[in-house]
């Protein structure tokens, strides 16, 4: 490389340094060039990703000649604007560039790199997962009578292929207690069980479904699976100050109403990836509604790990200010694109045909709005005031002179406690308490100087404000290949671009035109039309994969995240692959895609084992079977609230907040809306809560594309001995009680709840015992008690059974 | 099957068909390692080593902030002499280049003991006492100087957050020897987290069983553990769910969480016995009280936490990890005042395990370590503070399979470089798993296309020097 400078500066009279292949070439011929001259079926045979492949040459023989750009094919091509065919013509300052390069005697980095950057072969692009989905032709089955959507006609076919069948349909109560769950992570309450056991109708399920689907509890339900994908949590997560996001939930709600109004999917992605960019807020005084809403989409980009402190920042910590960008990127492509492109930030995929260029060039797409070096915004200042600026301006003036205020009254206490430390034997070591001790009026001091505080803290006007991404600036700076991943060793500059593995999708990944005075580069709004395409090979099949594994209990492809080479394969290729068309035909509804699931045989067969099954597919992977799954953590609380008769569905808003107890137990806040559904809870990512913990809540370090199921001591530990759960049996028996008379009754009453459905017999003269042997067991307690005491314990039992966390 | 507390085999068979999936796309190449990284199911019964152990469990004293090596374990007259004076060229702050000041000596003396003639710090008269028990590695080296980073490379093997950290890989490869009790047990200050919290005991992409089972020394340590009601009446309720839970299996007999589900209540009920013994520090007759001075208003704390920790280690937890509260070893001012505030808040405890354990004869297969993330700089940070260094730090180890007596490689005359034998990080973890019976190029766990290690694809050697 070194010679190559030498060679490059002798020939040389000019002051500028010369250009570089790799750094300003390339980028220049990956804009323009590489569509369609890179790679085995390069046009004209010629590849322009490297010197060694332009000097090799094509059907025109060598690219360039060094030192003699006039006599060039590449330069005369371009020059006369040739190529690019259909144009637009090269700037004439891009011409320049070239014509010195070969004038130079044509730089490289790496001269001889062979085949070099572009590893992506055709063969790599012919993995299914690389091709844009077709329609296929529905197949035909014996099994005729039993098929109710097109779903069944694949699950079928494949099934038949084995020899295998479907079971029949699940008993009523517990098909309805499954797509409770499934559609809204709650159980089906008593009526509803009856109004749908009573209807003998024949759309009876449809209209069930049709309810579910229309309740709000169902976007409450499917945010919680979209929030994991998008590494939700209401933190920032970096050392032990974990300072808690204020505004973050805004952005939780704007999910849950995306899913309750079944915004078109590829709307949702494009408001999330660049609403900003859409939205054009910029040019709005007071933001419109739609805006606003745009606006709290972008906080999809906003949930990585965020160290933008304030008191950070000076000390320039690279590593914490990349993470937000490395793991934001892992976020975007993890979730919606299924790839594991992270592992392409140090070198090139080992298993995938993904370069290192295309983990940069994508990285490119966002650092024009997160940028982890120069002057670095922290991170709560990257809001926008949702309010008018002369109502800002008032907040303004209102607060200036209060925030002096609290600042003199701070002030003050710090200068008390000094000067009541210098008083105490430990000096500037006494703790608060301390010095309350030894000095009787320090405390009262004190409080009145924090009452003082309080009041003039109230008085501040507090706007509300959107967590949002937007870009930086209109000209960030050129984002290169990190050298092994290095923050530290910038490499070759990068364009903004996209996977190249994925130049199959029908349109290319190319810039919009920024109408002049935008406050934005269009990268992002680039990348989300190009995402959201409908022939794009990953974007549908990704999220009706996402849907099914959320009904199904496991994906048609197993690895949610991982549609490449190393991914599993596909259980029924053309089932996806028609489900994705289907699902962009439908204009992308998601409510329509879970119908088309929820409503198909496959679906609402019963869970019950087969020995034929069990012996050749004893994954289910075929769905021979409804495949038992356990509740996931929210829906275990959820549950367990619901059957107290204690859940509070108030929606939306700001977290409910926690506390460590004494225990050490995390848990909500007693009084403040403790009831409140699970994805309400705050997620904090250093101080999870203790419930949803122990039942595999995702601690949220990146993302979560795929939860897992574990069973511990912990969790059994929680449910024998937990506060919460006692407490809420205790609510739970005090329903029954009052909601029936006679024991007959309360334990039909009981079982209801907890299980949808009736005891059996045998059940209520166990339980029967049970209560007897529980009052006696209580002797000591006043007679009332006993009883509730013995109900108490007959409903934790209930809660804690293995069916009611599972389903059938 | 009863010890089972968790066994995902539908997914791990989902995963091994996956395995067999990619073993066609990638032409069979990688099929028997892919296949061999992934267990028969996960569970914590007692796996053999590779070969034979000399380490039957550990007991991580985890020291996290940065103890200062200069002012503890590696005396540099030089450094005192030099005192005050720049550092030459080469000699940088590498958190702050800009705030790199000048060499600080250290104000503590250091004296020699025991029959090995070990230095130490006047800080330490506890640990003074077993110099010839431990073995001083001065010569260890990080690869960041930033705590979080650090912290992950030191517990878990990369400087990249979300790995399964030191213990999750120990109990994944031997399981446990007590099935009354975790395998993996966190000892948590009851003051609250160290930084980066229950990451330092997180099984990261393993699954959620091979955590840390976090405790405090102080309250309950862990929660729930306490029968809700009436003993009686707590096992008649639990009595009638196991049978509803019996009842519900017949008809689910190839459901095997839900067995896992039956079992797991019956180690939840086996804890509640054996652990509240357990963790019952008042069960520890007066003299041990005494050892670890769980009394001292300044050590009593960490005297809780390291009795409670050889209470688990006695009953056959596997691995126990103590954590301080915070980052106490962070010294960025009054470097000499927080030396001895925290060396008196940790070497009386810490010398007291080392004193019951070769008491009751588990040193001989018990491994302690003591140590913290990095070290400190040789130059003054500010008037009175030293900074965090990753080119030249200390720690001992303890007990099974390590020498006694030995002080093992040396910084430069100022501690700033490991100049001999330097102990990489993966060097350390290669032998700590080496002295359990584990190959690190063996303990394969496969996650996201990869076989993952501890010692990941860095180059790991054993550190022979200081095995027995």
């Amino acid at each position: 490389m070194r010679s190559c400078w030498l060679v490059a500066i002798a020939v040389s009279s000019w002051a500028a340094p010369p250009p570089q292949f790799e750094k300003d070439i390339l980028p220049l011929f990956e804009a323009k060039c590489v569509k369609c001259h890179a790679g085995e079926a390069a046009q004209g045979s010629l590849d322009v990703r490297t010197r060694a492949t332009l000097l090799k040459g094509g059907k025109s023989g060598a690219a360039f000649l060094s030192g003699e750009p006039d006599r060039s094919v590449l330069y005369f091509r371009l020059r006369s604007g040739q190529m690019p065919p259909g144009g637009p013509k090269l700037a004439d300052a891009e011409l320049d560039l070239v014509r010195r390069w070969i004038e130079v005697g044509a730089p490289a980095e790496s001269p001889e790199a062979k085949p070099a950057l572009g590893h992506i072969t055709e063969k790599d692009r012919k993995h299914w997962a690389f091709q844009p989905p077709a329609r296929p032709a529905l197949p035909v089955v014996k099994a005729r009578t039993q098929v109710r959507t097109p779903v069944d006609l694949f699950v079928l076919a494949a099934l038949e292929r084995k020899g295998l069948a479907m079971n029949p349909e699940a008993d009523r109560a517990a098909l309805l207690r499954r797509v409770s769950f499934d559609l809204t992570g709650l159980p089906p309450a008593p009526e509803a069980v009856d109004a749908f056991l009573n209807d003998r109708s024949a759309d009876a399920y449809e209209h069930a479904v049709d309810l579910l689907l229309a309740s709000p509890r169902y976007g409450e339900r499917w945010a919680r699976h979209w929030l994991d994908a998008a590494g939700y949590a209401d933190s920032e997560g970096v050392l032990d100050a974990d300072v808690v996001r204020p505004n973050a939930w805004r952005y939780r709600d704007y999910v849950i109403r995306a899913f309750n109004s079944d915004k078109p999917y590829d709307q949702f992605l494009r408001e999330q990836i660049a609403g900003d960019e859409i939205g054009e807020y910029w040019k709005h005084d007071r933001l419109p509604r739609d805006v606003v809403e745009k606006l709290e989409a972008t906080g999809f980009l906003r949930t990585a790990v965020d160290a933008t402190r304030e008191d950070f920042l000076p000390k320039d910590f690279a590593e914490y200010q990349w993470r937000t960008l490395f793991d934001t990127e892992q976020i975007l492509v993890s979730s919606l694109l299924g790839l594991t492109i992270q592992c392409s930030r140090c070198h090139d995929h080992k298993y995938e045909p993904i370069t290192q260029r295309d983990y940069y060039a994508v990285q490119a797409v966002l650092a024009s709005a997160i940028r982890p070096t120069g002057p670095v915004l922290p991170t709560y200042k990257r809001l926008v005031v949702d309010a008018p600026k002369a109502e800002q301006q008032r907040a303004e003036e209102n607060n200036k002179p209060l925030d002096a205020v609290a600042k003199a009254l701070r002030d003050l206490q710090n200068a008390r406690r000094q000067q009541f430390r210098a008083m105490h034997p430990k000096k500037d070591q006494a703790t608060e308490e301390e010095l309350r001790a030894a000095f009787s009026d320090y405390g009262a001091k004190m409080e009145a100087a924090t009452a003082e505080l309080k009041e003039t803290e109230a008085k501040r006007i507090v706007l509300p404000t959107i967590r949002m991404l937007n870009d930086i600036d209109t000209a960030p700076p050129p984002t290169h290949v990190l050298l092994r991943g290095d923050p530290l060793s910038p490499g070759s500059a990068v364009s903004p671009g996209v996977p190249e593995v994925l130049w199959t999708a029908p349109e290319p990944y190319s810039a919009p035109a920024i109408a002049e005075g935008a406050k934005t580069t269009g990268r992002r709004l680039a990348f989300a039309n190009w995402l959201t395409q409908p022939g794009h090979p990953l974007t549908a099949r990704v999220m009706v994969n996402r849907v099914w594994a959320g009904h199904f209990g496991s994906g048609i492809v197993a690895t949610l995240d991982n549609f490449g080479k190393s991914g599993a394969a596909p259980t029924h290729p053309e089932l996806l692959d028609w489900l994705a068309s289907e699902f962009v035909r439908e204009g992308w509804s998601v409510k329509k895609l879970h119908k088309l699931m929820v409503m198909s045989a496959a679906y609402r067969q019963s869970a019950a084992a087969r020995a034929d099954g069990l012996e050749m597919d004893a994954d289910n992977k075929l769905r021979w079977r409804m495949t038992p799954r356990r509740l996931e953590a929210e829906s275990v609380r959820d549950a367990i609230l619901t059957a107290s008769g204690e859940l509070d569905i108030h929606m939306f808003g700001e977290p409910v907040k926690t506390v460590t107890k004494p225990s050490g137990e995390v848990a909500p806040e007693k009084d403040d809306a403790a009831g409140r559904r699970s994805i309400y809870q705050l997620v904090r990512r250093s101080v999870p809560q203790s419930f949803l913990n122990a039942f595999d809540a995702p601690p949220m370090e990146i993302n979560c594309t795929r939860r897992v199921t574990t069973t511990s001591a912990t969790q059994a530990l929680a449910l024998m001995n937990g506060e919460f759960v006692t407490g809420k049996a205790r609510q739970f028996a005090r329903r029954v009680l009052n909601g029936a008379e006679g024991d007959g009754a309360r334990l039909r009453h009981a079982f209801r709840i907890a299980l949808a459905r009736e005891p059996k017999p045998a059940e209520i003269d166990r339980m029967m015992t049970f209560l007897k042997k529980q009052e006696s067991l209580y002797a000591d307690a006043p007679e009332a008690e006993r009883q509730r005491l013995a109900y108490a314990d007959l409903c934790q039992a209930l809660m804690g059974a293995n069916e009611f966390v599972y389903l059938d | 099957m009863s010890h089972v507390l968790h066994t995902p085999i539908r997914r791990l068979l989902t995963r091994r068909d996956a395995l067999r999936n990619l073993h066609v796309s990638l032409g069979g190449m990688a099929l028997g390692s892919l296949l061999q990284a992934a267990p028969a199911r996960f569970d914590m019964l007692p796996k053999q080593p590779h070969f034979p152990a000399r380490a039957r469990r550990v007991i991580l004293l985890f020291q996290n902030g940065g103890p200062s090596q200069m002012d503890l374990f590696d005396p540099k007259p030089e450094l005192r002499k030099r005192h005050g004076q720049a550092p030459g060229d080469g000699f940088i702050n590498t958190v702050d280049i800009k705030k790199t000041g000048t060499w600080m000596g250290s104000p503590f003396q250091f004296t020699r003991h025991g029959q090995c003639g070990m230095e130490l710090s006047e800080l330490l008269p506890g640990l003074a006492r077993h110099a010839d028990d431990i073995t001083l590695i001065r010569s260890m080296v990080s690869e960041h100087s930033n705590h979080e980073q650090a912290i992950w490379y030191f517990n878990t093997g990369l400087t990249t957050p979300g790995r399964p950290s030191m213990g999750s890989w120990v109990v994944y490869g031997l399981g446990t020897e007590n099935q009354n009790l975790p395998a993996y047990a966190a000892i948590l200050h009851p003051k609250g987290m160290p930084i980066d919290g229950t990451r330092n005991y997180s099984s990261g992409w393993m699954p959620p069983l091979y955590q840390g089972l976090a405790m405090r020394a102080e309250g309950n340590p862990v929660l729930n553990l306490k029968p809700a009601g009436p003993a009686e009446a707590a096992s008649a309720r639990l009595e009638l769910m196991q049978e509803m839970n019996r009842e519900h299996l017949r008809t689910r007999t190839d459901q095997l969480d839900l067995e896992a589900r039956i079992a797991s209540y019956e180690l939840a009920a086996r804890m509640q016995m054996a652990a509240t013994d357990a963790l019952d520090l008042a069960r520890e007759p007066k003299a041990m009280h005494d050892l670890y001075g769980t009394g001292d208003p300044e050590s009593g704390i960490h005297g809780r936490q390291l009795l409670l920790a050889r209470r688990l280690a006695e009953r056959g937890v596997r691995f126990v990890q103590v954590l301080l509260h915070s980052q106490p070893w962070d010294t960025h001012s009054k470097n000499e005042q927080g030396n001895r505030e925290i060396a008196r808040r940790t070497d009386g405890p810490a010398a007291a395990l080392l004193t019951d354990l070769k008491q009751r004869g588990m040193l001989d297969d018990t491994l302690v370590i003591w140590g913290g993330e990095f070290g400190r700089t040789p130059m003054a940070e500010g008037k009175d503070g030293r900074d965090h260094h990753k080119f030249g730090f200390s720690l001992w180890l303890a007990g099974g399979g390590v020498k006694r007596g030995c002080v093992y490689g040396a910084t430069d005359e100022f501690g700033y470089h490991s100049t001999v034998q330097p102990v990489k990080m993966a060097d350390f973890h290669a032998t700590v798993l080496h002295l359990l019976g584990l190959d690190h190029e063996r303990l394969t766990y496969h996650h996201d296309t990869r076989d993952e290690k501890l010692t990941d694809v860095r180059p790991a050697k054993i550190v022979r020097g200081i095995l027995a």
